[in-house]
Parts: C-alpha cells; sequence; structure tokens
C-alpha cells in the first residue's frame, strides 16, 4: 500500500519522478506480459452490439 | 502535450483517468491511467466517449421553469436568481404548512461525488431526515448491512488475494472496471475464481468453480458454505475464539435449517459441489468476496448479506492479507460525516424518517445504536459509507409523497438521479411526484423525471469541475481530478444550489464557502494545504491502512466483537441469524424476471441520447433461452411484451443460451429520449417491481429484483418508433 501511494503521488523531484515510473512498471509486470490486453480486446458475449441488426432504426 | 489526471463520475466505479491534448487542440482525448497501481488502465466506452455524452445539442443551459402541466415538457428558461429564489419561497411554505420532514431528496452520488456532504447539512439544518438514494439498492444497502456484523464495510484486498467470489456479479470490461481489472489482474497471478450464477456468464465460464444457483438462493449457498466449513473445521478456531460472539446459535441454525441435503435441493447445485467450493474459499490463503449487486436487491438481501459477513469473519479473512480490509476513511481530511451535522437533526425528527420502524436496518434507527461504537474504532458517529447508512426507505417515501402516509411529504428535490426509473414500483414514484407542491430535479437533461418537475437545474459534469472523492466515506483512498473544461451555458455545481437555496432560507452562516474548490480548501485546512497544491501532489492518496486493527480497537458492533449473531437486529425486532425467504413462480406467472442488467452502452438510465452509444443498443432487449422463446410463441427480434403483478413492459426478443430455462434478463432503464413520451411508462424495468411488503426484504424495505414471477407473450399492440435514425440530430 506505501508502494502504492508512492507510484500514485506526483513527485516534483525528477530522481522521484523516475523512480515512481519505474516501481509502476514494475507492478505492471508482475502479472506478466499483456496482462491488461483484454481492456482493448475483450471478446464476450455481454458486449451486446447490435450495430448490424439495427442500422436503420 | 496536455496531460491532466481526472476522475471519471460516468458511474459509481471513479476509474482515474488521463486526459491529453496536443497545443492547439480543443478537445481532451481520455484514457485509462497505466499508472494507478489499483485498476491500471481502466475506462470503459461511456468513459471514453464522455465528452460526446455532455457536448449535446440537449444539453441543459440554463434554469427552466415548467408553465404547462407536469409531463407536457412546456418550459420558460429563467435565471439562476429567480429560480432559486422561487424554489426557496415554496420550500419555505411545505415547511411551514407540513414541517422540515415534508422535503424529500433523493441524490445519485455519483453524479453529486463533489457535494462533501452538503445535502445532508441543508437537510439536518432545515430538520428533514428523509434522504433517499439509488444506493439503498445497490452498495449503500449493502454497507449497513455489513456493520451490523463488524461494523463497517469492506473493501476487497484484490492485490493480494488468493480466491475470489463473485455473487453472480457480472464485472466485465464495460461495467464495474476498475474491479474487474483487478479481478483479472488477481486471476493472472493465479487466484482462484468461483462465482454464483443461475447463468453461464463469461466469468463463470472461466471460473474454476460454477454454482449455477436457482435465482435468489444466494443466502442458502452461503449457509451451505457455512455447514462445511463448521462441519469439517475449516473455520478460523482462534479468530472465532478470541474475537466472534454468536457461534452456537449460527451452528444450530445450520444444523437445523441449512442441511446439505436442504441446501443443494434449493439451490439446484450439487453437494459435492457445494462442499468443493466452500473448502476452496476456505482453504485460501486470503480469499475474498466482493460487494455484489445480486444480494442487494432480493427478499433475503439482509440475510444474505449477512451470511456473506459470516463467512468472511469465521474464515479469519477480516482485516487480514488477501481478504477484507475494514480501512475507515481517511483522517487527513474533515469527513463528510461531519460536514453533514447530522447531530443538528433532532431525535424527535430522526425518529419521523420513513421506514424508521418497519424496515429500519438503513435508517437512523439501526445507526443511532451502532454511533458510540463507530466513534470508538473509526472516529465517526455517523459514517455514511457509500452515503447510504442513515437513509430514509424509498418505498415509505414514495407513499408519504403519494397518499400522505403516515404524514404528507409535499417537496420533492431530485440530484442528478432518474428517480422516476431508479426504484422500484415506477407507477408510485410517478403518482408521488404528481402530488408534490414542488419537484425540483437537478440534471444534465430533460429525463423523464425532469419531465415532472417545476424546476430544473442545468448541471456540470465531472469534466467540468473539480473533484476530491474520498472513496465515498468507504475506504481510505482519497482521488482528485482537474477541471478540464468550464462549464456550458450556465450550468452549476450541486454545491451552488444548496449555497443558494441556504442564502434564502437563513442557513447563510453553515455555508460560507463561495465555491467548491473554497469548500475542498476547508476539508484540507488540517494538513496545512488547499486544494491546488493538494490535488497537484497527488491523483490518488492511500491512507497508511495496517492490516488487523481490529486487535488493537475491537469491532464497531455493541459487543466490541463480530457479531455472528446479531445484537443489533435482535434489538430492532428481527431474526439475529441469516434465514431465507423468496419467491415462488405460480401457474399465472410462471417464469423469474432478473432486472437490473447493465449493458456495455449505458449506466444506469443514462446516455441513450448519445448517438455514438446508442447506434449499438437502439432499443430495450430482453435476454431468454430458446427453449422459453419456443415454449411462449414468440420470436427473435420481435417485440414481446413481459408482465407481472406489478405492470408490463416491452422489450425485442434476444435468444440467449448462456440463460437458463423458466429465466427473463432485463436491461434496467431504458427510455427513449428520441420518442414524444419518452416511451417512459412501456420499457424502464421499474414498471415490472411490485414492493408490496411480500415483495420487500423485511429488514431494509428494498424490492425484490433478482426472480420476480412473470410471464411473457408477444406485444399485442404495436406502436410505431421514431428512433434514433427518424429523430432530429
Amino acid at each position: 500500500m506505501r508502494v502504492a501511494g508512492f507510484i500514485s503521488q506526483n513527485h516534483s523531484n525528477p530522481v522521484l519522478t523516475h523512480l515512481a515510473a519505474l516501481l509502476s512498471w514494475m507492478n505492471r509486470g508482475r502479472y506478466g506480459k499483456g496482462a491488461l490486453d483484454f481492456l482493448e480486446n475483450e471478446d464476450s458475449i455481454d458486449h451486446l452490439d447490435y450495430s448490424d441488426v439495427d442500422e436503420n432504426t | 502535450m496536455e496531460t491532466k489526471h481526472v476522475l471519471c463520475a460516468t458511474c459509481d466505479i471513479s476509474c482515474q483517468l488521463v486526459a491529453s491534448r496536443k497545443p492547439g487542440e480543443k478537445n481532451f482525448t481520455l484514457k485509462g491511467d497505466y499508472d494507478n497501481p489499483m485498476a491500471p488502465g481502466a475506462i470503459c466506452a461511456k468513459g471514453k466517449l464522455a465528452q460526446s455524452t455532455f457536448d449535446h445539442p440537449n444539453r441543459l443551459l440554463t434554469p427552466l421553469k415548467r408553465i404547462g402541466e407536469r409531463g407536457d415538457g412546456k418550459w420558460a428558461e429563467i435565471s439562476w436568481e429567480q429560480a432559486l429564489n422561487e424554489i426557496a419561497e415554496k420550500l419555505r411554505s411545505v415547511i411551514e404548512h407540513y414541517g422540515p420532514e415534508a422535503m424529500a431528496v433523493t441524490s445519485g452520488p455519483w453524479n453529486c461525488s463533489t457535494e462533501s456532504g452538503m445535502t445532508r447539512r441543508f437537510m439536518n439544518l432545515l430538520g428533514s431526515p428523509n434522504y433517499i438514494s439509488p444506493v439503498a439498492l445497490c452498495l449503500g444497502n449493502t454497507a449497513a448491512v455489513n456493520r451490523l456484523t463488524y461494523g463497517w464495510m469492506p473493501l476487497a484486498d484484490f492485490e493480494n488475494t488468493q480466491c475470489i467470489v463473485l455473487m453472480g456479479h457480472n464485472t466485465n470490461s464495460q461495467s464495474w472496471v476498475w474491479e474487474y481489472v483487478r479481478q483479472k489482474l488477481a486471476e493472472k497471478r493465479g487466484a482462484k475464481l468461483i462465482v454464483f450464477d443461475p447463468r453461464r456468464s463469461p466469468n463463470a465460464e472461466r471460473a474454476d468453480v460454477h454454482l449455477a444457483i436457482n435465482p435468489g438462493t444466494d443466502v442458502v449457498m452461503c449457509m451451505g458454505w457455512i455447514n462445511v466449513i463448521l462441519s469439517e473445521q475449516l473455520y478460523d478456531k482462534e479468530f472465532v475464539r478470541d474475537w466472534t460472539v454468536g457461534f452456537e446459535a449460527l451452528r444450530n441454525r445450520v444444523v437445523e435449517d441449512f442441511s446439505l441435503d436442504f441446501v443443494s435441493k434449493e439451490t439446484g447445485v450439487s453437494i459435492e459441489m457445494i462442499q468443493r467450493a466452500a473448502r476452496m474459499y476456505a482453504e485460501a490463503n486470503g480469499a475474498i468476496i466482493p460487494w455484489s449487486p445480486i444480494t442487494d436487491q432480493q427478499v433475503s438481501s439482509t440475510s444474505a448479506i449477512r451470511a456473506i459477513s459470516i463467512l468472511r469473519a469465521i474464515t479469519g479473512n477480516l482485516d487480514a492479507p488477501g481478504g477484507e480490509m475494514l480501512m475507515g476513511t481517511h483522517s487527513d481530511l474533515l469527513p463528510e460525516s461531519e460536514l453533514e451535522l447530522t447531530e443538528k437533526l433532532s431525535q424527535e425528527q430522526r425518529k419521523k424518517q420513513l421506514g424508521y420502524n418497519k424496515h429500519p436496518v438503513f435508517t437512523f434507527k439501526a445507526a443511532d445504536i451502532l454511533k458510540e461504537h463507530s466513534e470508538r474504532v473509526f472516529g465517526e458517529a455517523y459514517p455514511n459509507i457509500v452515503k447510504g447508512t442513515h437513509m430514509a426507505v424509498p418505498s415509505p417515501t414514495f407513499r408519504a409523497m403519494a397518499y400522505g402516509d403516515p404524514y404528507p411529504v409535499k417537496a420533492f428535490f431530485a440530484i442528478a438521479n432518474n428517480a422516476l426509473m431508479g426504484f422500484g414500483n415506477q407507477t408510485l414514484v410517478r403518482k408521488a411526484m404528481l402530488n408534490q407542491d414542488l419537484n425540483v430535479c437537478f440534471e444534465q437533461f430533460v429525463t423523464p423525471t425532469a419531465n415532472l418537475c417545476d424546476y430544473v437545474l442545468p448541471g456540470d459534469s465531472w469534466m467540468e469541475r473539480p473533484n476530491m472523492l474520498d472513496g465515498y466515506n468507504w475506504a481510505a483512498l482519497t482521488m482528485t481530478s482537474n477541471k478540464l473544461y468550464d462549464p456550458p451555458g450556465e450550468c452549476r455545481n450541486i454545491y451552488d444550489v444548496w449555497h443558494g437555496l441556504a442564502q434564502r432560507m437563513g442557513l447563510r452562516d453553515y455555508f460560507p464557502w463561495a465555491s467548491l474548490t473554497e469548500l475542498f480548501d476547508h476539508r484540507l485546512e488540517k494538513l496545512g494545504t488547499d486544494f491546488e497544491n493538494y490535488k497537484n501532489r497527488y491523483k490518488l492518496k492511500l491512507a497508511q491502512y495496517k492490516y488487523y486493527n481490529y486487535r488493537h480497537t475491537g469491532f464497531a458492533t455493541p459487543s466490541g466483537k463480530v457479531e455472528l449473531s446479531s445484537s443489533v437486529l435482535a434489538d430492532l425486532g428481527f431474526d439475529p441469524l441469516p434465514y431465507y425467504r423468496n419467491l415462488s413462480t405460480t401457474k399465472e406467472f410462471p417464469l423469474k424476471l432478473f432486472v437490473g442488467l447493465r449493458e456495455p452502452q449505458f449506466f444506469q438510465s443514462g446516455q441513450r441520447h448519445n448517438r455514438a452509444l446508442r447506434k449499438g443498443n437502439r432499443f430495450p432487449r430482453t435476454f431468454l433461452n430458446v427453449v422459453d422463446v419456443e415454449r411462449y410463441g414468440l420470436l427473435e427480434g420481435e417485440w414481446a411484451t413481459i408482465e407481472t403483478v406489478a405492470g408490463k413492459i416491452h422489450m425485442l426478443v434476444t435468444i440467449r443460451n448462456d440463460v437458463p430455462e423458466g429465466l427473463i434478463r432485463v436491461p434496467h432503464g431504458w427510455w427513449l429520449p428520441e420518442e414524444k413520451d419518452f416511451g417512459e411508462c412501456e420499457h424502464n424495468d421499474g414498471l415490472v417491481i411490485p414492493d408490496s411488503e411480500e415483495y420487500l426484504d423485511r429488514e431494509q424495505g428494498i424490492p425484490h429484483l433478482k426472480g420476480v414471477p412473470c410471464r411473457i407473450y408477444p406485444r399485442k399492440k404495436h406502436r410505431q418508433y421514431i428512433g434514433i435514425a427518424g429523430a432530429k440530430k
């Protein structure tokens, strides 16, 4: 929690800014490569899109 | 490149976003913040397209005064000065005639997340206890019920958990995204996933264990788990011995009423599956059962939420790493609960709170019992967790508005809340609004609720104001947000409304802050900083939370321990242990209806005017199994009518084989802004939700939304829709 708090601060010291960026990168890295890809490409039956069916209504 | 951090308030999740624009560009582009350590990258389609929602020709830009009959849609544009003068005068008249309790307010907390407790402050100073909110049906009531067991509403520690239990909660990349990202990352780390859901949802498909329970049997399954955990000695014996009361009473209830044979028969899940899931949860080194709207909305809601709370406790997951954090609020800030000035509301007025006697669990009646204990542990006498722990109950409030029973309510304020469509029994809500001397709405668009109001005040959006959100008074996470644009036209912040009315009603001294930013500055005074500096330093500030805090403070309950058998429920005259109620189908109504389904394009009844979102979802649709479609003579893509004892709605039929036979799923909040009548009496799920006593949770008085008996048949009388293709842009 302490690290998370450090990452989410806007630091005025450039060294701390770089350190926060590094920790942020490491935090994401602990979940493995492509762990957040689902945010861009997720195929789901609940993504309900009827654009084709409803085109003229 | 200009970049700013901003907090999306399109829904109640509050995703942290990054807004950026190149030199010369007018508009910002919104993206999820990948540097956010909790839920990196979270954003949904509604958030990405938020500007097209707010920057819209239908946007309200000036105060409106009704000049025709209510519902006619005839308005005169007036100044803020005139609007506030007239509203104050009429409100004063209502209070003089009927008393301050004749004022009721409903508020959507996400849209009004900047208000810092000012709504309740204004009401408390006037003497009205009748604040209601949609959180009575969603999260706020869960917070209140959780307090009965251990004094606070826990926040799930996704980042360290080894097991996640979703109680039918349909998290996905378009809804509850902040939670979904944390869940998916936990799964990626190897956390197990258990899903309760009658439907084969995407989460269920991916789960280690899917318990396809019958609708409304969540409490039975939880009690079945408790049975397994007790009989197999899987509970945390030390914690139970030192930190709980009522263990033997709980054991007796489980043995007498929740044998595994009964649980299996009632839920429709095999004993082996029940045991497997219960063991997986109990044996995990850190397990969570995140909040779920499903258990918020049943006749057994209180018991289901209590059973979940008990599971968290007896397995040693409270305040444990990877478990459920009882955080309190952030000590840096002046808390909203203090700003609300609850102590100014007399005991006499609190007792008039609608629902106080009959359904008291989230009213002042329960909050007053917990007051001293909450103060002892969390330093707040009336923590307004998710703004839901000392509210009036919606159904009795609307009855008082409609019928004057037990006393008249004659002035109704709907603050960023499409109240007509946001609760059960829409017919009653409409009657209630039509029986008011004064209806006021604070909104961004003319909604069906606004259309029944006397004054409609134009509100700002989250892109047009700064914000400082202290975790909805739930958790010690403070988030800040920049203003991206000036509010268009004469749109104002909700603070300006209460401030303006206070000036006119003799409460000037209690609202000394000239602006929202000054109010935020006041809340930060004890840190020796102001909002501008705080915001520039922190996008998100986390408290120095420590696990196992209860070992130093005890729990915020009357016994100071986790109350497996609740003394507060007993004091209020209810069963202190979880029990089971459900609704049964009949020959007349042979199916069960799940309402409140969220669609990716919309949050609640919002965004229906946004063409970019609406083009993917133009009409309301219901989801059924192919067997039921054939059985009831329906056709895919054709209109059908769904009917309950409360009323009927019309929806297009969609065949979905993830939905089990016997169940109909219906999305929430449908209206059609392009139609002259808004379609407001034809499609919203609130029209088919009854709220007579047998359909209400006894302790909370909230209606059953997950399994109302219903029938379905082809629509008999068709209507022509203008549709968004035929409407003016």
